[in-house]
């Protein structure tokens, strides 16, 4: 990371700290020597071209990468002080601590209940008694506004519903276990702007409860609902820090090359 | 990478810089006709103005246009907020020179208090300031932007000297108090195009460096400890 890259001045505490991150794809580089603090209960916004490791990055945060043949991982990444590359890291725990979103909403062909409660079965969280499991379905879904549209239509297939509605279901499917960190990989490019806005409007919401981290190729939705942000290029945080600072005076060339678009 | 929003700004920029000629050219007009004691460099200034408000409207669509349309980060952002200021500012210069100029119609109504001295040299030393803040802005040069900001404390001490020959000439002798109260309003004009030309030297030391530098403001609020 350049000098100019500096973790903004700690207002709440780190969720998440890595310190010297880097990630091989065999011999590919993705991640070059990482240092950042995600803070608990804002949203940092990652932004950067494509390829840039932005996703990768996000990956590292529950270990998703660990799914992908060659990916090896140097250096520390904390979560809550603790190296979540220790070996021995309970992973079911890891990713129900910190749960994902992606660029598809991806509901599972089931009833829009089941899709709710699945996690709480993974977890063992899984209550016999049908009024609790219902009263946290209902709690998860009142968290991402779609109770008051689907409470009557809970057996319906999810897969049916549409694209907003899918991926506030799947953020709710994240909620039901309590996590502590959303990641959220592009969370609204399969949707049109009236959605988007009301997704943005519920990372809002829910950043009153949680800590975001979220990747986007839309400049002006970082700049709309991140805290702070980080710009990367080939596997570089080149710049981290408020977001008002990044996009009215970066210190990096680099990225005011990137936000002001000189960069193709 | 150049691209067409280059073009556009370019364009803009353009548009300020005439807008900036035109008010240091009033300045000149209107003190002129004050020194030379001729009725039609006023009403000259006076008719210039029409062209600077025109031209203060249009940049200020131009920039509401741009911000709308391109979603402007970083300099770019900062380049067009501050050109709404800046325009505004020049806007503002022309106002003061018209001031001078309907004063120098009433004061050529009457035979001269003084021969003047001081009022053209504040006048050149104003109109430098804005040419300078202006050259400033175009040369991306912060250091010319703050030296603006520095030759502001010549201007104040101009109009202080300014001030004070004129309540001699008034405690002197009561018919001269209307033409030097006209006198001291000038000077007053004058100091007020300085203050305006230091503003825009401020604007351009915010674009080219990020940096707040008005009111002494040297870091922003909240980077600062809160008061206890």
């Amino acid at each position: 990371m350049s000098a100019a890259a500096r973790l903004p001045d700690g207002q709440g505490s780190p969720v998440i700290q890595t310190k010297g991150l880097d990630l091989f794809y065999g011999n590919f580089q993705a991640l070059k020597g990482v240092d950042l603090s995600i803070t608990e209960k804002k949203i940092t916004a990652i932004i950067g071209p494509s390829g840039c490791g932005k996703s990768t990055l996000l990956r590292v945060f529950n270990r998703m990468n660990d799914l992908v043949e060659g990916a090896r991982v140097t250096g520390s990444v904390r979560l809550d002080g603790k190296e979540i590359y220790a070996p021995g890291t309970d992973l079911l725990l890891l990713r129900k601590k910190v749960g994902m979103v992606f660029q598809r909403p991806n509901p599972f062909p089931l009833s829009i209940l089941e899709n709710v409660v699945f996690g709480l079965k993974i977890h063992h969280m899984y209550r016999k008694k049908r009024g609790i499991l219902y009263e946290m379905a209902r709690k998860s879904l009142e968290s991402v506004l779609l109770w008051d549209d689907l409470k009557d239509k809970l057996g319906r297939l999810a897969t049916n519903l549409s694209l907003e509605q899918q991926q506030k279901l799947c953020i709710a499917r994240l909620l039901v276990v309590k996590p502590e960190v959303l990641l959220m990989d592009e969370p609204c490019s399969a949707l049109d702007p009236m959605s988007t806005s009301r997704i943005e409007e519920l990372m809002q919401e829910l950043k009153k409860n949680y800590t975001i981290v979220i990747v986007t190729h839309n400049m002006q939705q970082a700049a709309r609902v991140s805290d702070e942000a980080g710009y990367m290029l080939l596997g570089e945080l080149v710049e981290f820090g408020r977001t008002h600072a990044i996009f009215t005076a970066p210190r990096d060339k680099r990225t005011e090359d990137y936000v002001t678009g000189r960069l193709g | 990478m150049e691209r067409h929003f280059d073009e556009e700004l370019k364009r803009l920029k353009e548009k300020l810089l005439q807008m900036a000629d035109l008010s240091q050219e009033m300045i000149g007009l209107a003190v002129r006709s004050l020194v030379r004691r001729q009725t039609s460099f006023a009403e000259e200034t006076l008719t210039v103005e029409e062209t600077v408000n025109r031209l203060e409207i249009e940049i200020e669509e131009e920039v509401i246009r741009l911000i709308a349309r391109m979603q402007p980060a970083a300099k770019d952002l900062r380049l067009l907020t501050a050109t709404l200021k800046i325009t505004n500012d020049l806007e503002r210069v022309a106002d003061q020179a018209c001031n001078i100029a309907e004063t120098a119609l009433r004061l050529l109504k009457e035979p001269p208090l003084k021969p003047l001295v001081d009022v053209p040299n504040m006048a050149a030393l104003s109109q430098r300031m804005i040419k300078n803040s202006l050259d400033a802005f175009v040369n991306h040069d912060p250091a010319l932007a703050k030296k603006v900001c520095e030759d502001d404390d010549q201007v104040d001490r101009l109009n202080r000297q300014i001030f004070r020959d004129l309540l001699a000439a008034m405690t002197e002798d009561k018919r001269n108090v209307i033409r030097a109260v006209d006198l001291i309003l000038v000077s007053r004009n004058l100091e007020r195009i300085a203050d305006l030309a230091t503003n825009i030297g401020e604007e351009v030391i915010f674009i080219e460096e990020g940096k707040n530098i008005k009111h002494h403001v040297l870091d922003r609020a909240e980077d600062r400890p809160a008061a206890p």
